[in-house]
Formats: C-alpha cells, structure tokens, sequence
C-alpha cells in the first residue's frame, strides 16, 4: 500500500511560496502511524490497529500554508505530530529540509526541534499551570541553550510577549490569570521561542470564541508575513482554513483524499468528500444558506481500525460506482494543468479515472 | 486511540456553574480591568498592550510564605510542629525526672502536681517520658516517612512516566510487597536486618513505599497525558527535565497529603514493632511504645494511654493541617484565590 | 400571528460570587411561536445558555437569583416549585445540550435510558415503553433501532448519541426544545445530519425550537427569528435576512465580520484581514453603567453609550420585530 506513485503527481504547486526548484521544507512520504489496540486480556498482545494515519505523501513548501483539514478521527492531528516525531511513524519518512527525521537519533531530534513547532489546540491544556507564562515561554530558550543568562533571557520573553500582544509586564502570572485568547497568545510565543522554521498549528482557534478567533488567526498570518514561517494548519474548521491556507488537504480516514490550492479545493471541490464537507460549512448568509445544495452524508465514519475495502469513502459516497470496492485510489491530478507556475488539485477518486495503489 | 479524542471544540460546555463559577478566579480590588473569566485585558489584534496593574509580583518563596502566614491553621500547625521538634531536641533538659526514674510506691499514680501526667506501673512519669519520646517518634516517624517517600515517588515517576514493562515491573513488584500484611512484612525485614530503631525505621520505610509508589502512578499518569507534556517534548525538552519540571510538581498534591497520613501510621507502627519487640527496646520511651503499655492498664490508669495517645493525635493533626495548606499555597491556581481573598478583607 | 407557545419577558439571572452578585442575564425577552425557531447567539459569558437553563429551575438554587417571567403553555414557570416544574421538563420543554457523552449516562443502554425517559412523563406498562423507546430511535433515523437500543452510548458515534439525546427529548412530546449548543462538538457533515433531523421532527411535530449557538452561520441556515446576546443583554434582534442583511448593532456587526467565508473566491494571501473586536466582555459582577459593549466599541457614536444603557428599540426601515440596543444609527441602513 505505498502511494509512491502519488507524491510524483502532486508535485508542482508554484504559488507565492518558495521558488520552483526548492526542495520542500517538510516531506513526508508514504507515511503510516498505526496505534496498536491492547486487548482487554494481559499477555494477549494487541487486538489489532487504529490506523490512523495510512499512507500519505505530503509536502509543506517553504513559506507556505498547508491547510489541513478533515472531520475527527480522520488522522490530521495525528500527521500533523508525526511529521514533528511527537508520536513514532509506523511507516514511512518524514524530511524535514532534507534530513530524515523519522531515522534521527533522539537527541539530534531533540536539537531539531528548536527549528519545529507546535501550537496546540486548548490553551488552557497546553500550559504548565505550575508554571508562569514567562518560564513556559522561556522553556525552549534554556533547552536549547538561546540567550543565557537571566537578563538576556528575560529580555528575550518580554520580546516574545510583544511580538504576539502580550504585555511583558505579565510575564510572573499564571495561565488561570489570562483568557483563552491569551494563553493562546502565550502558546504562539513559545512556539516562537526558538525561532523555527516550521509551525504545526494543531486546531489552534477550535476552543475560542468567534470573536477571539479572528484575532488568532490574524496574529498567524501576520506573523508569518513578518518571520517568513512555513505553517501546517491542521483544522475541522473549512472556513478557518479558507482564510489562511495557501493549499489545502483534506483527509479521510487516515488518507488525503484531495490536494490543491485553497481557492479551487474549496471552490470546485473534485472529490465526493470535499464536496460533502465544503456544502456542509455553514455559511453566514440565510440567502445563500437557502439556496445552497446541502449534500447530507448517510451512516458514520468506519471504524479506522478496519477500514473499508478499495476507496475508504463508498460506504458513505454518493456516487459510488463498481470500481470502488475493489480498487484503492491514488491521489491523481485534476483539473488545472501540470506545467509550471500553474495551480495543481489532485483527488483520489475513480471518477477522475479508475487507479489502484496496490499493484 | 488516536490524538483526536480532544479537538472537539470544547468552549461553551454546558453546565450550569460555568458561566459564573469560572469567573470567581481573579477577583478585583488592584486597579486595571478584569473581565468576565476573571483575567487580564489586554488583546486586540496587534501588540496593543494594555497597561498593567500597579502590583509588584514578589518572588515564588516570599509569595508562598506569606500566603501561609495569612492562614491562621497553617500557622497553628506550624507552631505545634516547632514546639515538638524543640521538645524532640531538648526533651532531656525539659523533662522534669529521668525517663528510667522510678518513683517505688507511686506506681499507677494518678496525674497531680507532681506527675502532670501521671505515673505509670514501673512508677515512672509519663510526662517526662512524653516529652522525651517525642524524639524517638518524630525521627522514626521522619526517617520511615522519608525513605518510603523518596522511593515511592521514584519508582511512582518511574512506572507512571514511562508504562510498558518498567511500569509492569516495577508495580508488579510493589504489590507483591502491598500483599503482606503489613506489619509482617516489617517484622520479616527486621528477622534479616536485626531488631533495633533504625532497623525499625527502614523497615517501616519498606512497607509504606508501595503506598507512596501506587498514589504517584496514578498522579503520574494523568499528569503524563495532559497536552502541556506534550508541548514541553515539542519544545525539545528530555525525560529529565520534563519529570522533574512538569510531571513531579503537578502530581504533587496527592502526594502531600499521603505523606501526611503517612507519618501518623509511621508513628503506629513503630509502636506495634516496638509492642512485639522489634523496634524501639525497653526502657527508652516511644508514644508508641508507651500506648501499648498502657492499653493493657486503661482500666486502672488511663493516663498512661491517653497522654501519648494525645500526642500523636495532636502530631499527625499538625502535619495534617500543613499538609492541606502546602498543597493549596502550592498550586497557583488556589494561591489567587487565596491572595484574593486577603486581599477582600 | 399565532400565539406564542413560551414568553419571557425580562428575565434576568444572577450568581452570587464572593466578590458580590455577577449579572449573567440582564431583562432577556422573546416568543416562541409553534414550529418556529428562535436562534439565541452569543459567545461564551453571554448569558445564553443560563438564560433558559433558568426557565426549567436547573441553576443551583442558593447560588442563581432569577427573577422576571416566562409563560408556558398558560404558565408562569419562574418561581415555581421543583415538584412542579418537574413535569414541565421534558413533557412540556426538552433539552438537548452539547456534550451527548457526558449527557448519557455510560453505565446503561440508550434503550433503557430513554425508556426511563418516557416512564417519566407517565406510567407505562415496561414493554410498551421499550416499543415506544424503539420507535423513538426510528424516529431520529437510528438504522436497527432494536438492537441499537440495547448498546451502551460508548459504543455509538458521537453523531448516533446527539440523536439518542434527541429521542430522550421527544420522549415527552415536548412543544418547545432547547437545543443548546447540540451541534457544537460535531463534525461539519454529522452536523448537518442533526440539523435535519431536528428540523424535520419540527415540521413534524411544529415544535417550537429555541436554538442556542454561537456559530452565525448554523443560525443563518435554521433560524427564523435571532437573538444576538452580549454581557447578558440582547443588543439586537430580528427576522434572520433583517439581521444578517442589515446588523445595526456595532456587536452584530463585528461578530459577522470577524467569521471567514468558506466560499470566498479569493487565495487568502488576497483576502483581507477578519475583522476583530479588541478586548473581551465586561466582568459582570461589574458591569459598565451604560452600553456594556462600551469598552469595546470602536464607533462610540454617543456620548450616553457611557453612561445610559441604551434600549431596544425597532429600526426604522424594518419590520418592528428588528430592534437593536444602541443610540448608533449607521448610515445607508
């Protein structure tokens, strides 16, 4: 079950980030992370495999947003730790500017990740409440060895706190002393502690209030403006990740179904999932909201443990035809043209075509 | 299961109190604006930083102790742990006769001018022999406590942190130990290292460490999944600094309050070695040494039961009051409250 | 117009908190009419949620001071006795709230939780229960509603336990159901499924649904009446195309510019910014004494919206069901 023949298709996306030639910041290529299920009985071993993420070849660009979105369960969260080794791949690489992460040994990776970040999804989890803003934000400063020294540390934090409109001044409080949109505020500084590369930003505006949002999301994109950063932008959240991908891919049960720029995945979707998923976002317009074609999906996501035969979406797909039990679609290109500078969408669906990933 | 269990949206959650309970958590009274979850204004989209409240934060220490001494049981305990500690110390300059004098024809004397406390039926006086075994039960008491904790919550870091098979080995084997009744199980520590107190002491540490190891796991292992373990490994932080910086601290209030409950039946079992013989040896004095003497008399001179008895009640209140005020001044969520409050009066 | 089937009328909710009474729902009133749906909007804080859990008595009663009105059915409900509200609850008003995990007990089968449900409203023999329990579950489109009765909610989807919660709901043949915030911790596409459901049922049944949300653009899709809430306050309300058409309330009008749009053609290195409102709501043990989204708002047309809490008055130029509470009139509106 590779998709090698996958990554070669979905290659060239020019767009605003990186130039033609430049090699990925972030690759991961056929990657498998497989949660083994305890049986119930001691010595009786596992009882099977979650899998949650099955096979995904992914680029992030340098300078780039990489939307990627899907329902619960999907595995998005999961690949979004796995390309930071935060949980092990089971399968699969990961290149981080070409070096391989997943075959690192742990304190090279440990030193590597000053230059990979994460923001998590609740802030009120994701901060040592023990400890206060400045010592959570300062932690990646005294791991890996950034501005010693008391002074220059604490100098280092205000900075932070600045960069992402908090007071330094509030340095000393503690989590429970701030809101929601603060911690996460605080969450952003520390990621930004060690100056990466790369940010994995894992469902950060899901626990905050809509008016809250906006001003995280704003604060992301600025950010970014100013320190050139190259974001995976993992979200349930369609609409949030219109606002602030570049390209976008949407997953489905441990796979991506479907690639492309933001604007053409969401606008002309080309597979039967992101269709499903893009008519069922609301929209704030009661106008368009009833002149909408809703597509009502049937049944539940299968269980990811046991996913179904060929394509991993006919039990729920709308227009499933007789290929699709026995054949396993590979993420293909469609629509849009391949050659340079143009936009590419690739889905994984036989109706662009019938493929097979295993041979 | 996978990491998604959690990124449902989890704002607005339905309960009655969580619209106006929350926002108890910073009360006013400093100047600046506090909003409705009781935290700190500031935010805007860009660095609009809001000024902030005139308020000098002291260092952690300061803060702590000073949260302390605004609590008048923490205070109390406080003092009743000095008075004993200087009792422990100079118990012998203190006590009023010997804690071998016997008063020949005062024996079982009731308590009176000159035995406070009584005599017991060798005609000792069971004053001095309270004050002078409160050195014997502090140490034994400490010193058991100590050793049980340290290697409890190791083995509990241990186990809690990393699972899988050191979890099965090392927990496998503290049961194996929480099998043995556990006064048996002391008595076959000291049938090899030999009778006497600091024996005693060790054996009493031994069998209060499953306790100490199974109430860290536990704490541990909520600890260990919750998401700022995870930011911490992202940030590139190791096992150590991550145990000792985030998990230990954070799984420390049950641990606090086990010590303390701990030391009261350190201070017991001392007495029920020392009952059999194994612990502390005849004459020297121990509370508990001195309350299973005088359980078999309780008819014909209670006070020789009741004042040691007393205490070891007042001894393990104490540290059972600390207790309780450690762990809330320790944790900086109850620490606002807390200076909140002192702040109202 | 016909007539309203639940009407409250300037309710308000208080907690007493050490630091003295928090104004969570200050003078609140609307109409449910039969088969309508009435969407209350607002973010965390706002009072939304209290503001009907206060209808049914189900705040902690030393805690919660509620005061004002709310008839059902002929009824008044603020005031009355547990005993007495008990059976409104459910049989008269059902609730659906947003967690279906925590809402479901995981001890027992859905089946014999909602057949507890309908044994509530009314004795009934065990097995005819158990068939109503079943045709519940068919009702809210569980497929083998038989054997689905006898699993335990862990053992369902999240999407299958929001319409367990349902079929618990209906269990009483309620006129009005309170859906709080039931859509929340469901997936876009399961999501829509609920919606469906729940407004099928309604056509059905014409029930009178109270939708509590903070999600604009859930309510521009159900809603048929809106109530926007800030710091306790309704700051404005009307017919769902007035409201988002024309929002006059500079709250409205930030709430709606700060969502993203999933159909917006632009890549968003072209798009603009979201619209933001700095700042965050009023701590209501003190409220501001005049607008309470003074603090906040960037227009500030009058100088009373600091001192006077302005009132809720109709728009001229709509139907006298759009009202809004501000002195701030916007021009071409």
């Amino acid at each position: 079950m590779t998709g090698d023949d996958a990554t070669t298709v979905v290659e060239p996306v020019g767009g605003h980030a990186g130039g033609a030639g430049e090699p990925p910041l972030v690759r991961a290529t056929a990657l498998k992370v497989h949660f083994p299920i305890r049986s119930g009985t001691p010595l009786r071993g596992t009882a099977g495999h979650v899998r949650a993420v099955d096979g995904v070849d992914l680029e992030v660009r340098r300078g780039e947003t990489l939307g990627l979105v899907g329902e619960s369960g999907c595995g998005k969260s999961t690949l979004g730790s796995a390309l930071l080794r935060l949980v092990e791949p089971t399968g699969g690489t990961v290149e981080f500017d070409g070096a391989d992460v997943t075959s690192m040994a742990k304190s090279q990776l440990r030193a590597l990740r000053r230059r990979m970040a994460m923001i998590f999804q609740d802030p009120y989890a994701s901060l040592d409440p023990r400890r206060t803003v400045g010592d959570s934000i300062a932690e990646p400063l005294s791991i890996h060895g950034l501005y010693r020294g008391r002074g220059r540390r604490r100098g280092r934090v205000g900075e932070l706190m600045e960069l992402v409109g908090l007071s330094p001044d509030h340095a000393n409080r503690y989590p429970h002393e701030f809101s929601g949109g603060q911690r996460q505020r605080v969450g952003i500084a520390r990621a930004l502690a060690g100056e990466p590369d790369f940010i994995v930003c894992d469902e950060p505006i899901a626990s905050l209030d809509v008016s809250v949002q906006a001003q995280v999301v704003n604060l992301l994109m600025r950010l970014q403006r100013e320190l050139g950063l190259t974001y995976l932008f993992v979200s349930h959240d369609l609409a949030a990740v219109r606002q602030v991908a570049d390209r976008v891919a949407v997953m489905y049960l441990g796979r991506v179904v479907e690639l492309g720029p933001a604007e053409t995945v969401a606008g002309s979707p080309q597979h039967p999932y992101t269709e499903a998923l893009v008519s069922a976002v609301p929209v704030p317009d009661p106008q368009r909201e009833r002149e909408r074609e809703r597509i009502v999906l049937r049944g539940d996501v299968p269980s990811p443990a046991a996913p179904p035969s060929g394509c991993r979406f006919r039990t729920r797909c709308p227009k499933v035809f007789e290929p699709c039990p026995d054949h396993d679609p590979v993420l293909q290109i469609v629509g849009g043209t391949t050659s340079e500078g143009s936009l590419a969408q690739a889905a994984a669906c036989h109706l662009h075509g019938v493929t097979d990933q295993s041979p | 299961m996978t990491s998604e269990g959690s990124e449902r949206r989890s704002e607005e959650r339905v309960e009655p109190f969580a619209e106006g309970a929350r926002r108890q958590a910073r009360p006013g009274g400093e100047g600046g604006e506090v909003t409705s979850e009781g935290s700190i204004q500031t935010a805007g989209d860009t660095a609009d930083t809001v000024a902030i409240m005139g308020e000098k934060h002291r260092s952690r220490w300061v803060e702590t102790l000073v949260l302390l001494v605004r609590n008048p049981m923490a205070v109390a305990s406080s003092l009743v742990l000095l008075v004993l500690v200087i009792v422990g110390v100079f118990g012998d300059v203190l006590a009023p006769y010997g804690y071998n004098e016997q008063f020949v024809g005062d024996q079982l004397e009731s308590p009176s001018g000159s035995h406070w406390f009584g005599t017991d039926d060798f005609g000792r006086d069971v004053f001095s022999r309270v004050l002078l075994g409160a050195e014997v039960s502090l140490r034994v008491g400490a010193v058991a406590v100590g050793i049980s904790l340290v290697a409890g919550v190791l083995i509990g870091l241990l186990a809690g942190y990393y699972g899988r098979w050191i979890d099965d080995a090392l927990m496998r084997f503290m049961d194996m130990l929480f099998a043995f009744p556990a006064l048996l199980m002391a008595i076959a520590v000291l049938a090899i290292l030999g009778r006497g107190e600091t024996n005693a002491m060790v054996a009493i540490g031994i069998v209060y460490t499953p306790i100490f190891a199974r109430v860290t796991r536990a704490s541990v292992l909520t600890v260990r999944e919750e998401v700022f373990i995870r930011a911490s490994r992202a940030s590139g932080a190791g096992d150590f600094r991550i145990i000792f910086r985030h998990v230990l601290p954070n799984a420390a209030p049950p641990i606090i309050v086990q010590t303390t409950i701990s030391l009261a039946f350190a201070i017991l079992s001392e007495a029920a070695l020392s009952f059999i013989g194994l612990g502390t040896q005849p004459p020297d004095p121990s509370w508990g040494r001195m309350l299973s003497e005088g359980r078999g008399f309780i008819e014909q001179a209670w006070w020789m039961a009741l004042f040691p008895g007393l205490a070891i009640f007042v001894t393990v209140l104490a540290f059972n009051v600390l207790g309780d005020a450690l762990r809330d001044v320790l944790d900086p969520r109850q620490r606002s409250a807390l200076s909140g409050k002192g702040a109202a009066r | 117009m016909t007539e309203p089937v639940l009407s409250v009328r300037d309710l308000n909710v208080g907690f007493r908190t050490s630091r003295g009474l928090a104004h969570v729902v200050n003078g609140i009133s609307y109409d449910v009419q039969p088969g309508e749906t009435l969407a209350i909007v607002g973010e965390s804080g706002s009072g939304k949620s209290v503001g009907t859990l206060a209808l049914l008595g189900l705040l902690p009663p030393g805690v919660a001071k509620v005061s004002g009105s709310a008839v059902f059915a002929g009824e008044e409900l603020i005031g009355r006795s547990e005993e007495k509200l008990r059976p409104i609850r459910g049989a008269g008003i059902g609730m659906v709230f947003q967690d279906p995990m925590t809402s479901l007990n995981p001890v027992l089968t859905v089946g014999r939780q909602i057949v507890e449900a309908v044994r509530a409203h009314g004795p009934m023999p065990k097995a005819a229960a158990r068939a109503r329990a079943e045709e519940l579950l068919a009702e809210v489109g569980i497929p083998d509603p038989r054997s689905r009765a006898d699993a335990f909610p862990h053992q369902l989807s999240g999407g299958m336990r929001q319409r367990v919660m349902i079929a618990i709901a209906l269990a009483g043949d309620p006129k009005v159901l309170i859906a709080d915030e039931a859509t929340t911790a469901l997936d876009v596409t399961v999501q829509a499924q609920i919606i469906e459901l729940i407004g099928r049922l309604q056509s059905e049944h014409s029930t009178g649904v109270i939708w509590i949300t903070h999600d604009l653009g859930v309510v521009a899709g159900i809603a048929d009446h809106v109530l926007v809430m800030y710091a306790g306050r309704c700051v404005e309300e009307g017919s769902v195309d007035e409201l988002f058409d024309r929002p006059v309330h500079p709250y409205t009008r930030g709430l709606l510019g700060s969502m993203p749009l999933v159909d917006d053609p632009r890549p968003a290195r072209e798009r603009d910014p979201l619209s933001t409102m700095p700042g965050l709501p009023p701590d209501p043990v003190r409220l501001p004494p005049g607008c309470s989204f003074y603090p906040r708002c960037t227009i500030r047309a009058d100088e009373r919206c600091r001192t006077e809490v302005p009132p809720l008055v109709p728009i001229a130029g709509s139907s006298d069901r759009h009202r809004a509470a501000t002195f701030y009139a916007p021009e071409g509106v």
